[in-house]
């Protein structure tokens, strides 16, 4: 749920004509160093500038040739790093060729000094495909990382609009006004229900501002919740409604995340009981199954029958489970053949 | 004598409306109450009374429902909690309506309009703007989420995160998750245009893929494109048509 669409293969970015001339322009100032270098110690006796166009020569060639061999080779092929060092082998040979050529002097192919360029041009060749790898290898893990990073941004964003939506979810405005019209209705005609559901409400108002304030609470404490919200029901619809919560003690005291269950309840009772002129009954039960908690809430409203549209905050409760529990937490949904809903969440303990 | 109805299904409201109304207003009669929409369409239809109090969310018909099939003159009076749009509509209609808790003061106010005015049909202004928000207050904004499918005698209600592709076959389309596979009848078409296209592609005629399914798109023996999926073992054909979706960018 987390995993975005794979991306896209980020590799080939940079390699726009800045990079050559730049990768040029290094590996050209490396042979002329290399050149220099073979002057100092002396080797085949040659002058600065007939090194420095030899090792020009025969590095280039070499790293053209490497490239050519990067480009049509996939990533961990076994063949690129041998085809890699023969392009290095022949790049030394063209090279000595075309330093022949622009020196008009005649190494003879095969004799001492050319042997040695040849194992020179081989050595640095080797160099030069490591350093190719590395590059490439880099160019992985920094896309590894920038995909690693979305991920995270996206799994945070996504957790911090569930927390706002919750937040919301709390102070549902026609639940809180509908009450507040009942209790005013009640304060004259029924005092003892009305002085009842304030205290109800007061509960319910109260609990849901912990459960969402700190962190931690257990099943229990959301039992405790919905029990009031659903009491607060009860006396709003009068015998349309019936409601039963069965856990038991150990699982009342399993550590649970606020308000993960009662957006599942609010479903039931807004779009399972009330638009239901007989109205109905919601169960929440609570049990082991294994090594995970199932909880369930069965209603017999209306069911799954008016389309549910993108809302009814199912995508904020997945979205919640996902951040908390990622792969391992299930919601299931469904209407039985008998007419109603079940929802059926199951937890990881 | 002026008589009233009075619906809303939440049964402390119609007793403390009815208490009120008779404080501020004993001459007028309550005919009837109810605590659904059906029942009160059929009220007024047969008892005509001169006003009805109608509660938008009620099981049956809403209260909006309820006007807009009304074929008898009556005053209607709209209460609701909180129904943002139906409100703003209801002001610019200037149709009366009360928001719950209704206070004292507003009560008494439309108590006063009302005894200075006679029941007439609904101006059919307004009947056409009571219909437009009666279908307006369905519409599922944004893509479809949620996907309702058969699965023997229950209906599955699976989120579209969950769902690995659709695939279409003769008379059904199969919705394929992690562990499932489900019939629905939309067929693909109409599900590539009510789905996110963002997360949907389609990449045949007969397929359309959740992209965050997708584990690699390689090409198959036949030089086809394949597409592989992380919770699934079958491997998905991309038609030419669809097959610039995978090329390397």
């Amino acid at each position: 749920m987390n995993d975005l669409p794979p991306a896209p293969a980020p590799w080939r970015r940079d390699q726009g004509p800045r990079m050559w001339i730049f990768l040029y322009l290094g590996v050209a100032i490396g042979n002329a160093l290399i050149g220099l270098l073979l002057t100092v110690v002396g080797f085949g006796g040659s002058s600065l500038g007939r090194n420095v166009i030899y090792s020009e020569c025969i590095g280039l060639t070499i790293c053209t040739l490497i490239h050519v061999v990067f480009a049509f080779t996939k990533r961990g092929n076994w063949l690129r790093p041998l085809l890699s060092l023969a392009a290095a082998a022949l790049g030394g040979l063209i090279g000595q060729v075309l330093g022949n050529r622009f020196t008009h002097a005649s190494l003879h192919l095969l004799s001492g000094p050319f042997l040695k360029s040849e194992f020179i041009g081989l050595f640095f060749g080797g160099i030069g495909t490591i350093g190719f790898f590395l590059r490439e290898r880099y160019w992985d893990l920094e896309a590894e990382l920038k995909a690693r990073d979305v991920l995270r941004l996206e799994a945070e964003k996504r957790g911090v609009e569930a927390q706002l939506k919750m937040l919301q979810a709390q102070i549902e405005p026609h639940f809180l006004f509908n009450t507040l019209a009942n209790l005013a209705g009640l304060i004259e005609s029924n005092p003892k229900l009305a002085s009842h559901l304030l205290e109800v409400l007061n509960r319910y108002l109260r609990a849901s501002l912990l459960r969402t304030r700190a962190e931690g609470g257990t099943l229990g404490d959301e039992l405790d919740l919905l029990e009031a919200y659903l009491e607060v029901f009860k006396i709003r619809l009068g015998p349309r409604l019936d409601y039963s919560i069965s856990a038991a003690a150990p699982e009342r005291a399993l550590p649970f995340p606020p308000m993960l269950l009662q957006p599942l309840v609010e479903n039931a009772i807004r779009h399972g009981i009330e638009p239901q002129v007989a109205g109905g009954r919601v169960r929440i039960t609570a049990a082991r199954d294994g090594g995970a908690l199932r909880l369930t809430v069965r209603d017999t409203g209306r069911g799954l029958s008016e389309a549910p549209g993108s809302g009814l905050g199912l995508d904020n409760v997945r979205a919640r489970m996902a951040a908390l529990f990622g792969d391992s937490a299930t919601l299931e949904i469904a209407q039985p053949a008998e007419g109603g809903v079940q929802a059926c969440l199951r937890l990881p303990t | 004598m002026s008589t009233a109805l009075l619906a809303d299904d939440e049964p402390h409201l119609v007793t403390h409306l009815a208490q009120r109304l008779a404080g501020l207003w004993p001459e007028l009669e309550i005919v009837a109450t109810t605590g659904n929409g059906l029942e009160a369409l059929e009220r007024i239809q047969a008892l005509r009374p001169d006003m009805a109090f109608l509660d938008i969310r009620m099981p049956g018909l809403s209260g909006l429902e309820v006007a807009a099939r009304l074929t008898v003159p009556c005053r209607l009076v709209f209460v609701t909690a909180y129904d943002q749009f139906a409100v703003q509509a209801f002001e610019r209609e200037a149709v009366d309506y009360l928001l719950k808790p209704v206070t004292d003061e507003r009560l008494g106010r439309t108590v006063a309009r009302l005894r200075g005015s006679e029941a007439a049909p609904l101006p059919e202004a307004l009947l056409a703007g009571l219909r437009d928000l009666i279908r307006a207050a369905p519409a599922a904004p944004g893509p479809l989420r949620w996907i309702k499918a058969q699965a023997g005698q229950t209906i599955r209600l699976v989120g579209v995160d969950e769902i690995c592709y659709f695939q279409a076959s003769e008379k059904y389309t199969t919705v394929v998750t992690r562990d499932a596979e489900l019939l629905i009848r939309t067929p693909i078409k109409e599900l590539a245009e009510q789905l996110d296209p963002a997360q949907f592609w389609q990449i045949h005629r007969s397929t359309l893929v959740n992209v965050r399914q997708i584990a690699a798109a390689r090409p198959d023996a036949m030089g086809r494109l394949a597409l592989q999926l992380k919770h699934r073992p079958e491997t998905l054909p991309v038609s030419r048509t669809f097959a610039h979706l995978f090329r390397q960018m």
